[in-house]
């Protein structure tokens, strides 16, 4: 952050300039979120704390985001904590397929868990919020009803998604989001893992014929929104104070955002006919058992770190427990 | 020192080193990490250099790079190449710049198989090069030819900056892949008959050869067989769905080791050789993706870019006036800024813009691609002009820019035809369903 | 005669060095086509390359990592020498003398950077996305062809006007 003191009238007023790094493109509402969390807190300091964003990965790309918001390239950084694996082994687990059930509670739960556990691994920036989009589906070009659809089908995945593919026994192909269209068009894969919001964003729902419900293994990817520790530490106490309060606010309106993007992914797919199919509570249990090894893998190499991750666990699940019968 | 004047400076630093004969990569690194000092502080500088080098050097699309220069070095090497523009020589030797015709027809068909711009002007000046210099062409014709060639399959899918232009602006992919395709040909076409009207007022850029009897051009065809089937395995493989253009570049590599084994081509020692080629190129051409990376993003924490575009885009000018200028933003900034970044950056302030004056979005996504083409081999940084250069020492690069210059031309007639017939883009969209 | 001239043992083994980065960075790109072509056959049968991606990533790097070396042994990188060339022959020198420490000092920063990366990668603990494959050694060995890269160009610098290796 750069300071700048002008004498304005007889009080000199010093503004603060922070740099704001956001990996989704300009247009994407979680980058517009992101954007009016910027002018509010603008707005509330009276012009003393300014943040020019920077979206679409223009000044640090998805994977150098949190390095970047460490090394200073960017003051303040949003970005996937799953783009840079192994740097997070705690918090991994708000990504497991625990059947998150929307993304205002996986955002609220995200945020609240890592402040309650504010682990190793966030330390040397500050952690403002974390949000996290809607439980992943199962968009596919052959109709998936039940686990032997599955086998051998081409899924694309990375990371984690890659490892839910093939512990349903789907074969794993890795390639980036922006060649998935094309993938999925010629039949390079035959499906594809995300939010359902993915499948208008990226237009994925022009190429695929059916969406499988997998909200009972849904899994999330957390994105943190995290600033630089100096630049933290050089605000005033009053600054600081206005961008926790700011940041405490937008936590709901970040998880509404992703609601109201899965509401119209869903919307989008309707409108192009595909077909959205529903797992049986049978067909759901035997798909949670499938990936429960993934779950147990996360419990092992926490434990072997000697890192809570039990607990951790036991708190996420409460809570989606909690939403899901707080839920219609 | 503002943040814009601080950019403003760097700028002129560049050109100022670039004049030294400091080369290209470094300038931009070393004023883009002086410049990100300067605006920011020293320890994020240092931070910007690290990541962005590794960033490109470990990027999983950049890979095309060296492997489809592989493909076009085992090519060159086996007499792959050679055979092919023997033919090309054959049937259209008689026309004046023939082969430089018959190379902008092999760019192009390379570029439904590659969607990288520089990638595309490596292996085509690896394939093509050589023998419009056996024929004895003009050497900076030849290489400007390819050199601008080599943008041509920015245009035609696959094409990374359509489908981010697509989902930046909620318009359809599909849609946008097949309005490319049209003004593609048409860039095509009008490059042909450049070279045509190049070669009538000068006919030293290309020797006119003899006319070969009916014959011999039969009988060449068969040293078509074997890039026909190379091109038939790539692109029918990716059409069939068997893997996707990234993968498609190492298919192309190992295809074109397999025929060479099959022509009985294939030493250790031409393998090494085309490798040691392949990696001194590639490297060339990934330093300068990083060292213009760098200097991005030292343009970007001062804004420069957002604040020329923002500022031009509301000038007090009529529509066309407006879009000119937008048009001629892209042309200078695609001089500097990757054009994916490019797009990223200033879609959000154009695109509401164009909108506004009624033009049609996947008609002002075309347009993009177009100009962008353009920065690629304008001068002083062209990336496709680096390339071809790099890859021919004989060569300076001023008269590779030189060479690449009527073809400028020929893409600002291509601007303009757009520009007053935009069916040649809107019509085409309205096949798909 | 300077202490690196063109057959002392240093020039021998920075030039072995060189090529032997090279060779390192030619098998590189030799793994990606087999990675690829594997991958790509073994998933028609449900059997693919576990993390071909991350392999393909990594396999890159280090191939361009290695190139470094040699392509500025081979004078490989491009510049504008329009200008440089009107200059007088002591004109060139001097700017060649300076263009060639800065570009010391920059493979230098370059090389401490890198190191400084890795050491970055150890600490956190960054993996590849599938694999889990640690990375930290993918800076280090960048920080290594770098050294040598300084080398090269410090061999440059003292043998004005020649190549290292000569370009083909
Ligand atoms: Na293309
Ligand atoms: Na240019």
């Amino acid at each position: 952050g750069k300071k700048e003191a002008s004498a304005d009238g007889a009080a000199a007023v010093q503004t603060y300039k922070l740099t704001y790094s956001i990996f989704f493109p300009p247009m994407h509402v979680q980058a517009k979120t992101g954007m009016e969390w910027a002018a509010e807190v603008e707005r509330r300091s009276g012009g003393r704390l300014q943040i020019a964003v920077h979206p679409g990965g223009t000044l640090t790309k998805a994977d150098q985001c949190w390095q970047g918001v460490l090394g200073g390239i960017s003051d303040l950084g949003m970005s996937c904590f799953a783009y840079t694996p192994g740097r997070f082994p705690l918090l991994e687990a708000l990504d497991l397929p625990l059947g998150w059930p929307d993304g205002l509670t996986a955002t609220r739960t995200a945020t609240a868990l890592a402040a309650k556990y504010n682990p190793a691994e966030i330390q040397g920036a500050k952690i403002l919020y974390i949000h996290a989009h809607g439980p992943g589906i199962l968009a596919t070009k052959k109709p998936v009803r039940a686990l032997e659809d599955l086998k051998n089908l081409k899924i694309r995945g990375t990371g984690l998604s890659a490892g839910i593919a093939t512990a349903l026994g789907a074969t794993a192909v890795g390639m980036p989001q922006p060649e998935t269209y094309d993938a999925l068009q010629k039949g390079v894969v035959e499906g594809t893992f995300c939010p359902i919001e993915t499948l208008k964003g990226w237009k994925q729902g022009e190429v695929v014929e059916f969406v499988t419900d997998t909200k009972a293994i849904g899994y999330t990817t957390a994105m943190f929104v995290a600033m630089n520790q100096k630049s933290w530490d050089a605000l005033p106490a009053d600054l600081q104070q206005i961008l926790v309060d700011v940041s405490a606010e937008f936590v709901d309106k970040h998880g509404a955002a992703w609601n109201q993007a899965d509401a119209e992914g869903l919307e989008f797919v309707q409108g192009l006919g595909r077909e959205i199919i529903a797992l049986s509570a049978d067909e759901e249990a035997r798909w949670k058992a499938a990936v429960e090894p993934i779950v147990q893998k996360y419990l092992a190499q926490t434990a072997e770190k000697g890192l809570p991750g039990a607990d951790f666990l036991q708190d996420a699940q409460t809570m989606i427990a909690e939403a899901r019968a707080a839920q219609p | 020192m503002s943040d814009l004047q601080t950019g403003l400076v760097g700028i002129a630093l560049l050109f100022l080193l670039l004049a030294t004969s400091m080369p290209v990569a470094f300038a931009m690194t070393l004023v883009g990490v002086a410049g990100f000092a300067v605006a920011v502080n020293v320890p994020a500088a240092l931070n910007v250099l690290a990541t962005d080098f590794y960033d490109v050097f470990s990027s999983y699309g950049l890979t095309v790079i060296p492997l489809f220069v592989f493909m076009g070095q085992v090519a060159f090497h086996a007499g792959i190449s050679r055979k092919l523009f023997a033919a090309a020589q054959n049937w259209f030797g008689w026309l004046r710049g023939g082969l430089a015709m018959a190379t902008v027809g092999a760019c192009t068909a390379f570029g439904a198989i590659c969607g990288s711009g520089p990638a595309t002007a490596a292996t085509m000046a690896a394939v093509a090069l050589p023998e419009m210099k056996r024929y004895r062409y003009h050497p900076g014709f030849a290489a400007g030819t390819v050199a601008a060639s080599g943008g041509i399959g920015m245009m035609i899918p696959p094409s990374v900056v359509f489908i981010v232009y697509g989902v930046m602006t909620e318009q359809s992919i599909g849609k946008l892949l097949v309005a490319g395709i049209v003004p593609g040909l048409l860039v095509a076409a009008l490059f042909m008959a450049t070279i045509a009207l190049a070669c009538a007022l000068r006919p030293g850029l290309a020797p006119a050869a003899q006319a070969a009897s009916w014959r011999e051009r039969f009988r060449s065809l068969g040293g078509v067989i074997e890039t026909l089937l190379l091109f038939a395995l790539v692109m029918g493989g990716m059409f069939a769905g068997w893997f996707t253009p990234t993968e498609a570049a190492a298919i192309g590599a190992a295809g074109s080791v397999a025929i060479a084994l099959a022509l009985r081509k294939c030493s250790f020692r031409m393998l090494a050789t085309a490798m040691g080629e392949t990696l001194r190129t590639s490297c060339m051409v990934l330093v300068i993706v990083a060292g213009a990376t760098v200097f991005g993003h030292f343009l970007q924490i001062t804004n420069v870019p957002t604040e020329l575009a923002a500022w031009m885009a509301h000038l007090p000018l009529p529509r066309w006036g407006i879009l000119l200028v937008i048009v001629l933003f892209y042309l200078v900034a695609g001089a500097f800024l990757d054009a994916l970044a490019l797009v990223m950056l200033t879609i959000p302030i154009f695109y509401p813009v164009v909108l506004d004056l009624g033009f049609d979005p996947i008609w002002f996504g075309v347009m993009i691609v177009l100009v962008t083409q353009m920065g690629v081999i304008s001068p002083p940084v062209g990336v496709n002009v680096y390339v071809v250069s790099g890859m021919d020492r004989a060569v300076p690069l001023q008269s590779v820019f030189k060479g690449a210059l009527p073809f400028l031309a020929a893409l600002i007639v291509a601007a303009l035809l757009l520009l007053a017939f935009p069916e040649i883009v809107t019509v085409p969209t309205t096949w798909v369903k | 005669m300077s202490p690196l001239s063109g057959t002392s043992a240093r020039t021998g083994v920075l030039r072995w060095t060189t090529h032997a980065l090279a060779a390192v960075g030619g098998c590189a790109v030799a793994g990606i086509v087999l990675v690829t072509v594997g991958d790509v056959v073994g998933r028609r049968f449900g059997l693919p390359v576990k993390g071909a991606y991350d392999l393909v990533r990594v396999l890159g790097a280090i191939a361009m990592v290695c190139a470094l070396p040699l392509t500025k042994a081979v004078k490989g990188h491009i510049a504008i020498e329009y200008f440089f060339q009107k200059l007088g022959r002591r004109g060139r020198a001097a700017t060649d003398t300076l263009m060639r420490a800065v570009l010391l000092a920059l493979f230098g920063l370059l090389a401490w950077q890198f190191v400084r990366q890795g050491n970055g990668f150890l600490e956190s603990g960054e993996t590849t996305a599938t694999l889990h494959m640690p990375m930290f050694w993918v800076p280090w060995l960048a920080a290594f062809a770098c050294l040598v890269t300084a080398g090269v160009t410090l061999w440059h610098l003292l043998h004005p006007g020649r190549s290292m290796i000569r370009p083909r």
